[in-house]
């Protein structure tokens, strides 16, 4: 057995069916020892999409999704994608080949040292001395990839390496899928409870008036919605999210108030900025949530709930760190507070929910099609398995701020990174989830990953493609309008005729224009079997609000044009 | 004003630590004073000592940070002053006066020194001793005119008193 078999051998034993890949001169054997394989080979149409496609898997299930390109040009494709991962905490594995081992730095031909490169934007990496470590380093690769703060892995590994034969007895290890010792002496998971701190942070509770629990991504990665549930509850306190803390809550409830942050609902902004108590669940304080800093933190105090300690006292100073997995800490919380303790924030929570009724969400308006239109129409049609997913800018905000699935994992976003393209490849491995799954872009977006249309018609995956289509690059056209005088440098954009495009890549391809148009294409993509793609054109100047403008406090959040909260 | 901390980090002596750790602390913006890395005596550790400026906050961030990272084993932020720590300097100086000789063997005395070589009036000399110590030596020998042909230093170790 070569090292390539071994490779494809210890990922079948970690339970990986699909692998999202491109061919090249430094994976040939890999390749080749593939077409023996059980798993199933998505041939992408650019390196960038298998990360992002193998994201989508991670993201939609609780799996790790496997990417695999060539060394040079190939490896640095993944590049964005595997950034894109660090980011967001999404387990991955990203493999690339790499130029024999009596080449690497010599300049080889697509030689790049993409260890070093990746090494600010992965959790860990590897390079392959020897076929004999693969075993090893595969399931050490999961391990570090799932467990504590997931994060993407790199294993790089040389052509030589993929073909040297491995030892006797590394290969009946990994036949006989016998348990390989890992060997990271240094990795710590998270410590046992701090009941110190959990009696802290149950007086600072007690203490409160206006408490606010912000809750984000932590939530869902450490498995805790249910914990989440029992503790808002119980203790009734008012609750915003994050964008990656969407699903996390059912967050139909009254004092669930919105998403949080500069293109929050101006409740929820409005609740986190005169709150004495912010609880943090799962959250990294952001400045996408929290405006300027020094305001954000005025006045009140925080409990922070983190699997990762580096992220306590980073953006704001903690009263108490909750250090562990939330699906341990949160629950020894609870415990420790006495139902009917709600009461003793009730006008606070009164005045919020009057708020929340007196500051909603913009409807659109009616007299044209709109993005907020179509996305309204369409979360009116969900099911509630199936999963949203959506690319960067204007779509993306209107898409978040009014999403409210009963489940984890079905709003799936470029949060950290902030990666247009994401939408499309990340929607095709979120198919093999088996959920429905709808992918909505921007007509700037769709064009940075549109050759994905080429996988998705290959492999026939059932993605509901949705482009907005505004004709602009939405998010920066608003800037400009506001803070740069309506300058629209470079924001416009000329566009293919994307239902010919669809169309040129065997897609069934439509267009909405209307309302009523809308509404029917959305019926028909919903009971539609296989991909579809639909442009809606939209009107082309429609701004996101509330909108908190960069570097302001949430204190200053527009409701709309003229209109800010604090004067509301 | 800028105070100065010392990590003492332990890691797998494993290819590519050394710059997982300085490339972090350069895109985290953290004022390196001094990395030193050497093998521990288990053959598969390495010793870290890195003096960082900053205050105690950043000084913990740091080591957080350091921490993350899967090959490291233990990160300790440590006072410099209740440290042991050690720098070594070799330097070769031109001696031109009976007098230089006399300013020379003063500064010398005031650490620990050895003279290594001599050629004609180019003498090698070792110093070993606290980073301060041996920044007072060359304040000294440059005062008097004594002039420093090279000068290398190691940097500072440091481990915790016994």
């Amino acid at each position: 057995m070569i090292g390539a078999q071994a490779l494809l051998k210890a990922l079948e034993n970690n339970a990986v069916t699909e692998v999202y890949a491109y061919p090249g001169g430094t994976v040939l054997p890999i390749y080749d020892a593939m077409s023996g394989s059980n798993i199933r080979r998505i041939l992408v149409r650019h390196e960038q999409a298998a990360a992002f496609a193998a994201q989508g898997y991670s993201r939609s299930t609780q799996g790790v999704g496997v990417c695999l390109a060539t060394s040079g040009p190939g490896a640095t494709n993944l590049v964005t994608g595997i950034a894109d991962a660090m980011l967001d905490s999404i387990p991955m594995i990203a493999i690339t080949g790499n130029v024999f081992k009596e080449l690497i730095g010599s300049d080889a031909f697509q030689e790049t040292d993409i260890v070093g490169i990746c090494e600010p934007i992965v959790k860990h990496s590897y390079f392959i001395e020897s076929a004999n470590d693969i075993p090893r380093v595969v399931a050490e690769a999961f391990h570090l990839a799932q467990s504590g703060r997931p994060g993407p892995v790199l294993i790089d590994i040389p052509k030589c390496q993929q073909n040297a034969v491995i030892s006797a007895e590394i290969q009946k290890q990994i036949e006989n899928n016998d348990l390989v010792e890992l060997d990271l002496p240094g990795y710590k998971l998270p410590p046992a409870l701090d009941t110190d701190q959990i009696n802290a942070a149950a007086q600072l509770i007690k203490n409160a008036k206006k408490p606010v629990v912000i809750y984000g991504h932590g939530v869902i990665l450490s498995n805790a919605e249910a914990h989440l549930k029992e503790f808002l509850e119980q203790t009734k306190i008012p609750n915003v999210w994050t964008l990656h803390g969407i699903g996390g809550y059912d967050n139909t409830q009254d004092l669930s108030l919105g998403m949080l942050g500069m293109h929050g609902t101006g409740t929820a902004n409005f609740a986190v900025h005169h709150s004495d108590l912010v609880i943090g669940i799962g959250i990294r304080f952001d400045d996408r949530i929290t405006g300027k800093l020094t305001e954000f933190s005025l006045n009140k105090k925080f409990i922070h709930f983190d699997i990762d300690s580096s992220e306590f006292n980073k953006n704001v100073p903690a009263a108490v760190c909750l250090h562990g997995q939330i699906r341990d800490t949160l629950p020894a919380l609870t415990k420790t507070l006495e139902t009917g303790i709600g009461e003793t924030w009730q006008d606070w929570s009164q005045d919020l929910v009057l708020k929340k009724a007196a500051w909603p969400l913009s409807t659109g308006p009616t007299d044209r099609l709109t993005e907020i239109g179509v996305i309204n129409q369409l979360y009116g049609s969900l099911g509630e398995e199936d999963i949203v997913l959506t690319d960067v800018g204007q779509h993306q905000m209107w898409s978040a701020q009014r999403f409210f699935p009963k489940k984890s994992r079905k709003f799936l976003t470029s949060g950290g990174l902030g990666t247009m393209g994401f939408s499309l490849p990340t929607a095709m491995g979120a198919t093999f989830s088996g959920h429905p799954v709808w992918s909505i872009s921007g007509d700037g977006g769709f064009q940075m990953n549109s050759q994905e249309l080429a996988t998705i018609a290959q492999d026939n995956l059932p993605v509901k493609i949705i482009i907005l289509n505004n004709s602009f690059l939405g998010m920066v056209r608003q800037w400009q309008e506001l803070f740069y005088d309506k300058n629209y440098v470079d924001t416009p954009l000329k566009n293919p005729d994307f239902v010919k495009l669809g169309e040129a890549y065997g897609i069934p391809s439509f267009r909405a224009e209307t309302l009523e148009e809308s509404a029917k294409l959305i019926t028909k993509m919903k009971d539609f079997d296989g991909p579809i793609l639909v442009e809606f054109k939209v009107s082309k100047e429609e701004n996101v609000f509330p909108m908190v403008p960069a570097g302001e406090s949430l204190g200053n959040t527009m409701l709309g044009r003229n209109k800010k909260i604090d004067k509301a | 004003m800028k105070e100065r901390f010392i990590l003492l980090v332990v890691t797998r002596n494993a290819p590519g630590v050394l710059s997982r750790v300085s490339s972090l602390l350069r895109r985290k913006l953290f004022n390196i004073d001094s990395l030193t890395v050497g093998r521990a005596i288990c053959n598969r550790e390495s010793r870290f000592t890195i003096v960082i400026e900053g205050n105690k906050v950043e000084a913990n961030k740091a080591a957080l940070l350091i921490e993350r990272l899967v090959e490291i084993r233990s990160v300790k932020v440590m006072k410099p002053e209740l440290c042991l720590r050690r720098e070594i300097v070799l330097a070769t100086v031109k001696v031109d006066s009976p007098a230089q000789t006399k300013i020379l063997h003063e500064a010398e005395d005031a650490v620990l020194s050895q003279e290594l070589s001599q050629n004609g009036n180019l003498i090698t000399i070792e110093l070993i001793d606290t980073s301060q110590k041996l920044d007072a030596f060359l304040v000294k020998i440059e005062a008097s005119s004594i002039e420093v042909i090279d000068w290398v230093r190691s940097g500072v170790i440091a481990m915790e008193q016994a």
